[in-house]
């Protein structure tokens, strides 16, 4: 199809809209409402541009002008401007933009005095303001002064919608993105418009929003309407160090952006990955980031002569855990890992292992896993049949939910472009239709999901895969059966409940029913990283000791898990890793300053087997080291010599493993195979997405719990 | 050259002492100065309420070209506000080192409440007292950090070695300088 943006001919796709055209040819019009992961519905009248098609004949042939071999079809222009975001390019199209066209320019000036009529001059307290869309645009295409001079609308200035997030109904444009995203991703009608014309204002049932997916209309309010509560009046758009990275709440792997101002953690954004999380993150992942800037553990600690934690060197740490090794031997040591652990502490943690011989080594939270050949997200929401068993994603995997969702919408992905993701894709429709036969959700108790399920059933997870790989009483089950038979490319999720259940019976149940559906099964890693750690050897040898076993180890080093509530039997010597001085941190003999995730370079594997990067945020952590340093602090003690001392060296020997080169990841990451999976018994574990000290409102930051005690502050000399 | 050209110059010199000086003994009388002189900043109020006009907007800070300023913001308790609105600056430095004085902060500020003043007398001894934070700069405070200080040694009021031709600018709202 063949279209001409200001006189350059493009070549493009049937079903393009006329706004990406004129992007894909490096061209450029305003727009607030259009978003790449919603329906278009030329709600705010910028995207105007004039356009004009050939017409043909009734006997097919092109409308002609001029004469004999000068001739060219007729264009046929539009009386007026159109919106460029709901009109689809046709065959032959002309276009003309702001470029070229005084009737366009002088039209999306007049739009954005309109615009602006009502919107506050806010601009130096807003939040917004830097970043804002309204802002950038109406500098380039607006007129620059306001002719109407009367008292702009008056509304409600700060109403909170929920505790994340915080609604100015006065800067408002209309643009109804926020009423969409909520309508057509997660499928809750909780916002709406109310009244007309220009006394329209945004509103939600009574009870706020629900606690899930919120935040995203904070990232696609064009205008400083809905801002994020956390982050409010932290600092200013431009002030903030922008870090791209991933999220490790859950092994979901989202694509996000830290802004740190002056060392502190102060706002997580989304940022786009057309293949894991579109555009769109959880509440966890985007407001619960408060504990990486409170209370933080900056220096090392070690027990004085009275038995209390103080504030130590690192060497003197060296010291003190050689000192607390005295009588006992490398074999004793289990070293436990957190699974949002990198890949590269991972390598670290398994070299260290084999160096030291030791038997107790493990990962937590890990489960069972099931099959290697995973499903992809993209694949998941392009499947025609899912049955979700024994999980309760909004815990686990919250924005595979998000997926799961547009799976029942149809599984449409907006096209790529020049421009990136299809700006306004003609075939999202407004209130989609939904395909709840398409999805079964069967779990001991019922979750966010299962509303959008077709069937529904509450059973427990052994039960229920019993009944679906052989045969069963209950309806719902039946029909998942039913569903997984027919469907051409079904997907089966087990969740924790229902891998922690997974008997050697119900495995091989499970493969035949593979074989003889072509069902693909997605087992749900536990922790952030677990799929990734579960191809390195990281679980317990032969007479090794499990997490949940720590108690019986003599020594152990505890990196960021917080196992051992008080006065709970602890080993004869222990050493925490960790970020915060946790309750097993407090009853440490030695403890390490750890880095949190987002302060991390490495690598880490979601749900699908994919390599993505983490990468460093600007963060004030004192001294603070990942567990590649850790495990160097304790090699030293011990007097081995690892082979690994830092990240460059643990990623070189990544890469060599994975034939990857670890260190130039793209930031969308990449599917690679991990090798072969390492697994063992593990105890139960009941998932939890919110932990805490996630909110700045948890009892920990009110109560002190964390408060640290002073290091020694330099004090100047007057002089 | 001659006699007669040696004597016009003693001339001159004589001539010389007996008309005014144009040198001030400062500090013991005042040096004078033009109001559109570029001193330390001052933060202004609003007249009638008493509330500061900083919104904490940082624009200022963006602005500086020496990176002199540093702001952090805060919500305002509506029922005691800092500042008309939502937002006021919690927090308001200028590095009086790293400022240049060229008054950039006080274009960009929207609401007035940066003002160039004419104060220059900030010479001290340590780098942190360069920092002048906002209880330094607020309308009605007098003097700089070391006058200040020395002022309270002595128990005596602030004297400053400056006047302004014609008093302080009118975007100087509420500053008194001596005249």
């Amino acid at each position: 199809m063949k279209v001409h943006v200001d006189g350059i001919s493009l070549d493009l796709p049937a079903g393009t809209s006329a706004i990406d055209a004129v992007f894909h040819a490096g061209k450029d019009v305003p727009y607030f409402c259009a978003h790449p992961y919603l329906s278009p519905v030329g709600a705010c009248r910028m995207c105007l541009i004039e356009s004009g098609s050939p017409r043909k004949n009734p006997d097919g042939t092109f409308i002609m002008e001029g004469e004999g071999d000068a001739a060219t079809p007729k264009i046929f222009w539009f009386p007026k401007p159109m919106a460029a975001c709901t009109m689809l390019a046709t065959e032959g199209m002309q276009i003309k933009t702001a470029a070229t066209s005084e009737v366009v320019a002088k039209s999306q000036a007049g739009m954005m005095e309109f615009t602006l009529l009502n919107h506050p001059l806010d601009c130096p307290t807003c939040d917004k303001g830097g970043a804002c869309e309204l802002q950038d645009r109406a500098f380039e295409y607006g007129y620059g002064a306001s002719r109407f001079g009367f008292d702009r609308r008056h509304a409600e200035k700060h109403y909170p919608l929920s505790d994340y997030v915080i609604l100015d109904q006065e800067r408002c444009i209309h643009c109804k993105r926020c009423v969409r995203y909520f309508e057509e991703v997660p499928g809750q009608e909780v916002l709406d418009f109310i009244e007309r014309g220009s006394h329209t204002f945004i509103d939600t049932a009574e009870g706020g929003l629900p606690v899930g997916f919120q935040g995203n209309i904070t990232d696609i309010c064009p205008v400083g309407a809905l801002l994020d509560n956390v982050a409010r009046f932290r600092g200013r758009n431009w002030e903030y160090d922008h870090t791209p990275t991933t999220c490790t709440l859950c092994p979901v792997g989202c694509s996000i952006t830290v802004d740190a101002r002056n060392g502190s953690l102060e706002r997580i954004v989304a940022g786009e990955n057309r293949e894991v999380n579109e555009a769109w993150i959880c509440d966890a992942g985007r407001f619960g980031h408060v504990f990486a800037s409170e209370g933080r553990l900056t220096t090392p600690m070690i027990r004085n002569e009275d038995g209390q934690l103080v504030t130590a060197t690192w060497d003197q740490a060296v010291d003190a855990i050689r000192a607390g090794m005295v009588g006992l031997d490398a074999h004793d040591l289990a070293v436990f890992l957190n699974a949002d652990s990198t890949l590269e502490e991972g390598v670290a943690a398994e070299a260290f292992v084999g160096l030291t011989g030791l038997a107790s080594v493990d990962h937590w939270p890990r489960q069972p896993g099931y099959g290697a050949d995973a499903p992809t997200l993209t694949e998941i929401a392009q499947s025609d049949g899912v049955v979700v068993l024994g999980a309760d994603l909004g815990e686990e995997a919250p924005v595979l939910e998000l997926r799961i969702l547009e799976m029942l919408r149809g599984g449409l992905l907006p096209a790529e472009f020049h421009h990136g993701t299809a700006i306004a894709d003609l075939r999202l429709v407004e209130r989609p239709a939904r395909k709840r036969e398409k999805l079964a959700v069967i779990s001991s108790k019922p979750s966010r999901l299962s509303e959008n399920a077709g069937f529904t059933a509450q059973l427990d997870a052994a039960t229920a895969l019993a009944g679906l790989t052989g045969s069963s009483d209950n309806a719902a089950v039946k029909a998942a059966t039913e569903l997984l038979n027919k469907a051409e490319r079904p997907i089966l999720i087990l969740g924790a409940e229902a891998l922690s259940s997974l008997s050697g019976a119900a495995r091989s149940a499970l493969q035949s029913l593979t074989q003889r559906t072509r069902t693909r099964i997605l087992a749900l890693p536990a922790g952030a990283n677990a799929r990734g750690l579960a191809s390195l050897n990281l679980v317990p040898r032969s007479g090794g000791l499990r997490y949940d076993q720590l108690s019986q180890a003599r020594v152990a080093l505890v990196s960021r898990l917080d196992p051992l509530a008080e006065g709970q039997t602890r080993p004869r010597f222990l050493i925490s890793h960790d970020t915060h001085l946790t309750a097993t941190a407090q009853q440490a003999d030695v403890v390490l300053p750890a880095v949190t995730n987002y302060e991390k370079r490495g690598t880490t594997v979601n749900l699908e087997g994919r390599l993505l990067p983490l990468r460093p945020a600007a963060l004030k952590n004192g001294e603070a080291a990942d567990l590649i340093r850790a495990l160097g602090i304790v090699a030293e003690a011990l007097d081995v010599k690892t082979g690994i001392r830092g990240i460059r060296s643990a990623q070189t020997l990544l890469s060599e493993r994975l034939g990857v080169n670890v260190a130039e990841l793209p930031i969308h990451g990449l599917i690679a195979p991990l090798g072969m999976r390492y697994d063992a018994p593990a105890a139960p574990y009941t998932p939890q997405l919110w932990k805490e000290g996630m909110k700045r409102s948890d009892p920990v930051y009110s109560a002190g719990m964390i408060e640290l005690p002073m290091a020694p502050t330099f004090v100047a000399g007057d002089d | 050259m001659g006699v007669l050209e040696l004597a016009k110059g003693m001339g001159v010199t004589l001539g010389k002492l007996f008309t005014k000086p144009v040198t001030v003994s400062y500090p013991e009388q005042r040096a004078s100065i033009k109001p559109r002189f570029r001193g330390r900043h001052v933060l202004t109020r609003h007249p009638g309420t008493g509330l500061e006009k900083c919104i904490g907007c940082s624009l200022c800070a963006a602005a500086c070209p020496a990176y002199a300023i540093y702001v952090e913001a805060a919500e305002n308790d509506p029922a005691h506000p800092t500042s008309p609105g939502e937002r006021y600056a919690s927090v308001y430095e200028i590095n009086m080192l790293r400022c240049i004085f060229c008054g950039m902060c006080e274009e960009a500020c929207p609401t007035g409440a940066v003002v160039m003043g004419n104060e220059f007398e900030m010479a001290d001894y340590r780098y942190r007292d360069f920092v002048y934070a906002k209880e330094d700069m607020l309308v009605g405070v007098d003097g700089s950090i070391p006058q200040r200080r020395e002022a309270a040694r002595k128990h005596q009021a602030v004297r400053t070695g400056f006047k302004v031709e014609g008093g302080p600018r009118a975007e100087l709202e509420g500053v008194k300088y001596p005249t």
